[in-house]
């Protein structure tokens, strides 16, 4: 594409223009309803001066605008500063109880049982809006958005509308002395013009802090998650414990019972029956063999040896040459992590490759691990024929509960027809 | 011959050391962990070194650099590899420089003494010990496009010579004359581009083919 001659020129224009509609959506926005009580003051005490006008002013207009109005004012404030700034300003309302019938016939809304459908929506619709501590953080925004965020907006414009209004009022009616009016209005147009991409900015980091979600539901929101990462930690240790107890139970130590019988037998029939010893021995030494290969199987699935002796990196090196697929790896990861972390990260980048040879059909998998800001990157790519998803059950499923211990995430990104590309990032300080 | 045998547990070092006594060899010296290992091999420059993987003081694979570490200084050391896993990863290492002399092998093989004391004295010579279950990983992993080119048969032959066999050996292995067996390394060198007029071990570079030729990392 051929770059238009102007294209600097409108590089650098945009943040005004941004700037320009920008200001006025959030100056209307947080101005809606102080501007509505305004003028229903103005209207009921300027123009009739009457108790009952006050009185209207009062609970007709002033307290139904703040159970009515914040919800979605607040939600368009979020959603177009979500959109403007690229970062998503999350809500915290509760969620709403379906409304059901119970077997009473009445109706259960969360809150109250009430006789009638409607009237059970109703009293919710009303019950959000007064007990939701989200609901009350919305009416503080109404409050005190139009002194800050809208302030901040509306500044430039400010701005810029009194220098217009000095450049184009008469001498007489201006109080600024005749020499000093039209380099005023200059510097005030100026002025607010280059505060037009800061000023709707300002009004955002306001809306962040006011209308996301407050200190209380964050933490409890974290405690949540961590209660539920620390129950499913213990059970997975629990599981890992008894599978381990099970399989040295089972496995070497009923070998090396057997390899003593054998060995007793063999030291009773000794001078008696040369062929019958040497059997025994065989089948000793077979035994011996065996109940190596399975404490290898299972010190394997403990921690590999190779992660121990050369950490991550050479780990997944030594898992992609042993893969039944072509597999390349690529690093940037320089130094050794937490054990625990590289633990996990290698046993979360193993199912990925298992599940990329057993379900991709494809012929290769690229693995790339790469340090980020603050953690680890593992991207794991088959040119697989896609659709993998994180469903409840699968395997995908499993390596998010095992990743939450770290506060680790796991992406799938695998289109019908493919290519899957699987994303696991955990933060990290490298030791 | 002369050995060094490295191994940090008492009971597996002593086992180890009877064992090659039996069969005839001096163990010059043992060495319990990686610093003393280096300069025992420095100090008595054995006619073969027997390694374990993992040694003292970091208890990483302390044992495999000094095996790579003593080969810099004195190209050609032949070393035999003991460890309780075997990795693709480690082999190419050994083998990376191209020179023979080197063996990998589970600690599990000194069950069979014979085989064992016979690899041992292969790495000796110069030539190579990689264990079957290294081998079978190789042939089991991704796509080896220059094996692709092998035939069933040469594969087998391939895999047996990596294992340290010699033709005669093989022929053994495979019910085949030795004439065959030749015919089919033959082969097997022209495929892997593995030319006679290079000087060096022929067997040590296809080997080498042999590990390279699954690409990978």
């Amino acid at each position: 594409m051929r770059r238009l001659p102007g294209g600097r020129l409108l590089a650098v224009a945009r943040p005004f223009a941004q700037g320009a509609v920008r200001s006025p959506v959030l100056l209307v926005l947080t101005a809606l309803v102080p501007g509505a009580w305004a003028a229903s003051a103005f209207f009921f005490l300027a123009l009739t001066g009457s108790a009952v006008g006050t009185f209207w002013c009062v609970f007709g207009v002033a307290v139904p605008s703040l159970v009515v109005f914040p919800r979605p004012l607040c939600r368009a404030v979020r959603s177009l500063a979500g959109r403007w700034t690229g970062r998503e300003i999350p809500d915290s309302y509760r969620p709403l109880v379906p409304v059901t019938r119970m077997a009473t016939r009445y109706w259960w809304n969360g809150y109250d049982y009430q006789r009638f459908r409607w009237i059970s929506l109703l009293h919710r619709w009303i019950l959000t809006r007064v007990y939701d501590p989200a609901a009350w953080r919305d009416m503080l925004w109404i409050l005190v958005a139009p002194v800050t965020a809208g302030a901040a907006a509306a500044a430039p414009l400010a701005l810029v509308a009194a220098g217009a209004a000095a450049a184009a009022a008469r001498p007489e009616t201006t109080p600024l002395p005749e020499e000093a009016r039209v380099p005023a209005a200059v510097l005030s147009t100026a002025l607010g013009v280059l505060l037009l991409p800061l000023g709707w900015r300002a009004a955002v980091l306001v809306a962040r802090r006011l209308l996301g979600p407050s200190l209380l539901v964050r933490s409890t929101t974290r405690i949540a998650v961590l209660v539920q990462g620390r129950a499913d930690l213990t059970h997975a240790q629990e599981a890992e414990l008894r599978r381990i107890e099970r399989d040295l139970h089972d496995g070497a130590q009923a070998r090396l019972v057997s390899i003593g019988l054998s060995l007793s037998a063999a030291e009773r029939l000794l001078g008696e029956d040369q062929a019958e010893v040497r059997a025994l021995l065989r089948q000793t030494r077979e035994n011996s063999l065996a109940a190596l290969r399975e404490l290898r199987e299972l010190t394997q699935g403990i921690v590999p040896p190779v992660l121990v002796e050369r950490g991550l990196v050479d780990a997944i090196r030594a898992l992609a040459l042993d893969a039944p697929l072509r597999t390349s790896v690529r690093s940037t990861l320089e130094r050794r992590l937490e054990t625990p972390i590289e633990s996990s990260l290698y046993f979360t980048t193993a199912e990925l490759v298992a599940n990329a040879v057993k379900h991709s059909h494809g012929s290769a998998i690229d693995i790339t691990i790469d340090r980020t800001r603050g953690g680890v990157a593992i991207a794991v790519t088959d040119d697989g024929r896609g659709g993998a998803r994180i469903g409840a059950g699968s395997g995908l499923a499993g390596l998010t509960t095992r990743l939450r211990a770290f506060d680790g995430v796991l992406r799938i990104d695998s289109p019908p027809g493919g290519p899957t590309r699987a994303t696991v990032e955990v933060p990290c300080a490298s030791s | 011959m002369r050995i060094v045998v490295v191994e940090d547990l008492y009971l597996l070092r002593d086992g180890l050391v009877r064992l090659l006594q039996a069969y005839g060899h001096e163990v010059v010296a043992t060495a319990g962990d990686g610093p003393t290992a280096l300069r025992v091999l420095r100090e008595h420059r054995p006619d073969v070194a027997v390694v374990d993987v993992r040694l003292p003081p970091t208890f990483s694979d302390e044992g495999l650099q000094v095996a790579l570490r003593a080969r810099r200084d004195r190209p050609g050391l032949p070393v035999l590899i003991l460890s309780q896993h075997i990795e693709q990863l480690y082999a190419r290492e050994l083998l990376a420089e191209g020179s023979g002399g080197v063996g990998y092998l589970l600690k599990d093989r000194v069950f069979d003494a014979e085989q064992f004391i016979e690899a041992v004295e292969r790495v000796a010579r110069g030539g190579t010990s990689l264990d079957p279950a290294v081998v079978a990983k190789i042939m089991n992993a991704g796509s080896a496009s220059p094996l692709d080119a092998l035939t069933a048969r040469e594969r087998d032959v391939i895999a047996l010579m990596a294992e340290g066999l010699s033709n005669q050996a093989i022929a053994r292995r495979l019910f085949l004359s030795e004439g065959a067996i030749s015919k089919h390394t033959t082969a097997v060198f022209a495929k892997l581009g593995v030319d006679a007029d290079v000087s060096g071990n022929r067997r040590v570079r296809a080997v080498l083919a042999f590990l390279g030729a699954t690409g990978g990392a």
